[in-house]
């Protein structure tokens, strides 16, 4: 375990990597999953066009490929951004068709009678949407969504491959320099765990705290 | 955008999605003899009266030598997308080996990254592991070596027109591209204060090169060599540093395997066949004459303390 004592700095600073890159990579794939979604329910029929393909395109590919993409393509299409912010791009970009699709899911969570009621009651869908749609479908969505933080986390350690130094990547050299696999792979073990079960633990909280009691 | 850039790129990306698929440096063409010439493995010789060893026993109720092998390492390891077959100085060691022991070049390659060498040796899943696999202190507790079979130094590419480095110690601050591995530890030992940044394969090292995410990419000599002779928008730094020796992962509760290992070598060493390989795969790469073989046995390891803040 020594291993992981001397060297504990490089690998809690390769976990601070891993931590950010989830959130950065979560929340712009909340923006851009929440964007898309409400395309998916869109009235017109070009943003439900613009919706589908996103969601079919990117939910079809495997992670890697879409941060390889973000890292090595874009910089010949003349947009070099440093590796981190590629990363994150590809995170979310990867992500956040999974959002759009929850996002669909829930509001679909809604029975059309309520919003034609809201309808007969004069109600524009804009106050449909806020007053009757999203206070229900947000709370089915909140699982899902935090299962998504998870796939977010875990997937950050594509990182690794891209030349972003996170948790993965550290545990990786280390291990090819000292060949102490269990404590290292271990500790990175626990390390996701806490990191995931935060996540968990917040989604439970969440459904507690708007839960409808019927 | 050049052709070449585009089929580095294509390449990059293919890399990156499969595991499985072999990659060249997607840049000059491979050399185009497929495996060792003929006329290697007709001279190769086969083991006489070889001692009984439970892994040469394995091996021979096999019927073929079970390798862990790079297939993304050009001039020493490399596999030819068109025919499969593995190409290079490494891969015709492993194949006049399989010979030694079988009487035939028999090898059924297995897939290794840095991560998994001790563990496929230790469970036995590969034979021996033929891989530029660095002879340091901390594997001689989990694996055995045979060999040495090479000393390489490592040697950085830079963007032409970069200066400030001119020497490892310069290294320190900066981003230093490179693949995992051997070229990353020799790295942290000699610039502890570099920050090595990591991709998969030495195509996508150069591709973020171009790209400026570092500001050299290191590798070992031969590797460097032939990059920058492909690459005229590089160039080549004129020092190197982290000379180490390289060896073949054996299984380690097996001593009698590593003698006969090193009976090859020493073999092949004095009748010309490890130059003859050398020449068939490096030097066109280099074009520089096979180097003298570090001598069989001397693992040059000195008792390594923990890399410290020292270079």
């Amino acid at each position: 375990m020594n291993v992981v004592a001397d060297h504990l700095g490089e690998i809690l600073a390769g976990f601070g990597r891993t931590v950010l890159l989830t959130v950065a990579g979560y929340t712009a794939a909340l923006l851009l999953g929440g964007v898309l979604g409400l395309c998916r329910v869109a009235p017109l029929r070009v943003l439900r066009a613009v919706g589908a393909v996103y969601v079919h395109t990117f939910r079809n590919l495997p992670l890697l490929l879409v941060v390889v993409v973000s890292v090595f393509v874009l910089p010949q299409l003349g947009l070099t951004l440093p590796l981190e912010p590629s990363l994150v791009v590809g995170l979310s970009l990867y992500v956040a068709g999974y959002v759009c699709e929850i996002l669909r899911s829930g509001l679909e969570t809604v029975p059309v009678g309520q919003i034609e009621a809201g309808r007969a009651l004069g109600l524009t869908t804009g106050q449909c949407l806020r007053l009757i749609v999203l206070p229900q479908a947000l709370r089915a969505m909140i699982q899902p969504l935090g299962n998504m933080f998870i796939a977010c986390a875990l997937g950050s350690a594509v990182g690794s491959v891209a030349g972003v130094n996170e948790l993965s990547g550290v545990i990786r050299q280390l291990n090819v320099q000292y060949v102490e696999p269990l404590a290292l792979f271990g500790t990175a073990t626990l390390l996701y765990v806490a990191l995931t079960l935060a996540g968990g633990m917040a989604t439970g909280a969440l459904e507690r705290r708007f839960r409808i009691h019927r | 955008m050049t052709v070449r850039r585009v089929v580095a790129l294509a390449a990059a990306v293919v890399c990156a999605t499969s595991v499985i698929t072999a990659c060249g440096s997607g840049a000059a063409p491979l050399p185009s003899d497929t495996g060792p010439a003929g006329s290697l493995l007709s001279k190769a010789p086969v083991g006489k009266n070889l001692p009984a060893s439970p892994t040469l026993d394995r091996i021979r109720r096999n019927g073929h030598l079970t390798a862990g092998a790079s297939d993304t390492s050009p001039g020493f390891s490399e596999k030819n997308p068109l025919t499969d077959d593995y190409q290079g100085f490494e891969s015709d060691l492993t194949q006049l080996l399989a010979k030694y022991l079988l009487g035939k070049p028999a090898v059924e390659h297995v897939g290794v990254t840095a991560d998994t060498r001790e563990a496929l040796l230790q469970n036995n899943t590969v034979d021996v592991v033929i891989s530029t696999y660095l002879i340091t202190p901390e594997r001689l507790k989990k694996v055995s070596f045979g060999g040495p079979y090479m000393n390489l130094g490592q040697a950085l590419l830079v963007r032409k027109g970069t200066t400030g480095i001119a020497g490892v110690n310069d290294l320190n601050g900066r981003k230093v591209i490179t693949t995992a591995g051997p070229a990353v530890e020799a790295l942290k030992k000699a610039a502890p204060n570099a920050e090595p940044v990591v991709f998969q394969t030495v195509s996508q090292c150069l591709q973020a090169l171009h790209d400026g995410r570092g500001d050299a990419f290191v590798n070992n000599q031969a590797v460097a060599i032939a990059q920058a002779k492909k690459d005229p928008a590089l160039e080549m730094l004129s020092f190197t540093y982290g000379a180490s020796m390289y060896g073949v992962g054996l299984p380690k509760d097996d001593p009698a395997f590593t003698r006969i290992v090193n009976d090859f070598f020493t073999e092949i060493e004095q009748d010309g066949l490890w130059k003859q390989a050398w020449e068939d795969n490096v030097t066109p790469l280099t074009k520089a004459p096979a180097p003298t073989p570090p001598p069989v046995g001397d693992l040059g390891i000195t008792p390594a303390p923990a890399p410290s803040a020292s270079s």
